[in-house]
């Protein structure tokens, strides 16, 4: 598969971005350049999350950004959506690979081993984290630091994304580390003005 | 198998109740007991992990042509090669699972009231289940049994196949079938037995 087109992974957090509906924030988002977008809202049913899948999906389609499913290609499948996202224990890329075989699959790993098998899999590109500190992400444990980083980069050969605690400040220390991009879910869900922050992201990931 | 011609005990799994057996394990009892219809249900269980049981179910040589339904993941069902997908009211549209499973696959949905029960059953379901019946312990629930009452109304109006689900137990069993449920649910009657495997086939020699 051609690398991604884009560089900046935005991961939805509804809840981060309340009260504002979380279509809006991603309209926003997307109006100041962000080219993919997965929705990772895992508390919802399936009826819930696939009447949002659908806003968001329409959203993303008007900036022909692309749009990843958290863990449910049966939800990606029914919206329409680019890929699913596979948790490193959600569903296997295997068998996304094998049953929706249309699907671009990104994967979530948290250790040099993981990503080889994910790799292995068939995914196409890895998120590996938390690489900073981050309270979302804290489920995951102590920050992995770009030296973890650096070596899942260096022992894959498909795309590697930094995600937990990456500001624009940060980023060129995961692009040093041989990060083909970043992802986030509060850097850009949470901020007061998104478009001067995806605005500061652009800078540091694009020059 | 075809469900439409099904007339017996559907075991839904759970290792939430008990953990002496597996959901595989309590899959390949009732099959072998005679049941021929088995949902998995697991809550909690990482889909990793899930699709591997699911498999492993499809992989017993006691499954044979019976049927396997996945609790409310269409692509769990999916990938893990089961015949079917159950909706709860929650879960996604009966349409859209029926884009992702295609038309072979066997969809139920869950139904709480005659009004509900319409709508499955006009939304295209393979089966509908009607519940709870009795009282339960497997599911928290924030609504009264339905009785047997609503179960007659439920069965004078639709023609597919009806389930019935919530608190089934060998002894209230067999007024059930009389109100008019073609298959029943169970739960706990089997999967907390003493002998899951006898249990099952007690209950399934109640439509022999």
């Amino acid at each position: 598969m051609n690398k991604p087109d884009f560089r900046y992974y935005l991961i939805t957090s509804r809840k981060a971005c309340a009260p504002r509906p979380l279509p809006e924030v991603v309209g926003e988002a997307c109006a100041a350049g962000i080219k993919a977008v997965q929705l990772r809202e895992k508390d919802l049913s399936g009826n819930a999350l696939s009447q949002l899948a659908h806003q968001v999906r329409e959203v993303t389609a008007q900036y022909d950004a692309r749009f990843f499913i958290n863990g449910r290609p049966d939800v990606a499948e029914v919206v329409e959506a680019d890929g699913v996202h596979c948790p490193e224990e959600g569903f296997p890329s295997s068998a996304v690979r094998q049953y929706w075989p249309q699907f671009s699959i990104g994967a979530s790993v948290h250790s040099l081993e993981a990503a080889k098998q994910a790799e292995q899999e068939g995914a196409d590109f890895l998120l590996f984290g938390p690489v900073f500190f981050t309270p979302s992400k804290e489920e995951y444990g102590k920050p992995q630091g770009t030296d973890r980083l650096k070596k899942v980069c260096d022992g894959t050969s498909i795309p590697v994304y930094a995600v937990g605690g990456v500001t624009p400040a940060k980023v060129p220390e995961c692009m040093d580390s041989g990060a083909y991009g970043v992802a986030g879910i509060s850097a850009l869900m949470e901020a007061d003005n998104i478009g001067r922050k995806v605005e500061a992201f652009r800078k540091q990931l694009y020059g | 198998m075809n469900i439409q011609d099904y007339q017996g005990i559907y075991l839904i799994t759970d290792t939430q109740m008990q953990d002496r057996y597996s959901h595989v394990a309590l899959a390949d009892a009732a099959y072998r007991a005679g049941v021929k219809m088995v949902q998995y249900r697991a809550k909690d269980i990482p889909d990793r992990k899930a699709l591997k049981q699911i498999r492993a179910i499809t992989e017993l040589e006691s499954k044979k042509e019976h049927l396997l339904i996945v609790n409310d993941r269409s692509d769990l069902a999916k990938a893990g090669g089961a015949d079917g997908v159950h909706l709860g009211q929650d879960d996604l549209p009966l349409s859209a699972t029926r884009k992702v499973l295609g038309n072979e696959a066997v969809i139920g949905g869950t139904a709480s009231n005659l009004k509900e029960a319409r709508q499955v059953s006009d939304a295209g379901a393979d089966y509908v289940a009607l519940g709870h019946i009795f009282e339960t312990s497997t599911k928290q629930k924030d609504y009264e049994p339905r009785g047997l009452v609503t179960l007659r109304q439920v069965r004078a109006d639709i023609s597919g196949p009806l389930v019935a689900i919530g608190g089934i137990t060998l002894k209230n069993a067999p007024e059930v079938i009389n109100a008019g449920a073609d298959i029943l649910a169970v739960s706990s009657a089997i999967c907390t037995a003493d002998d899951p495997q006898f249990a099952a086939r007690t209950l399934a020699a109640l439509f022999e």
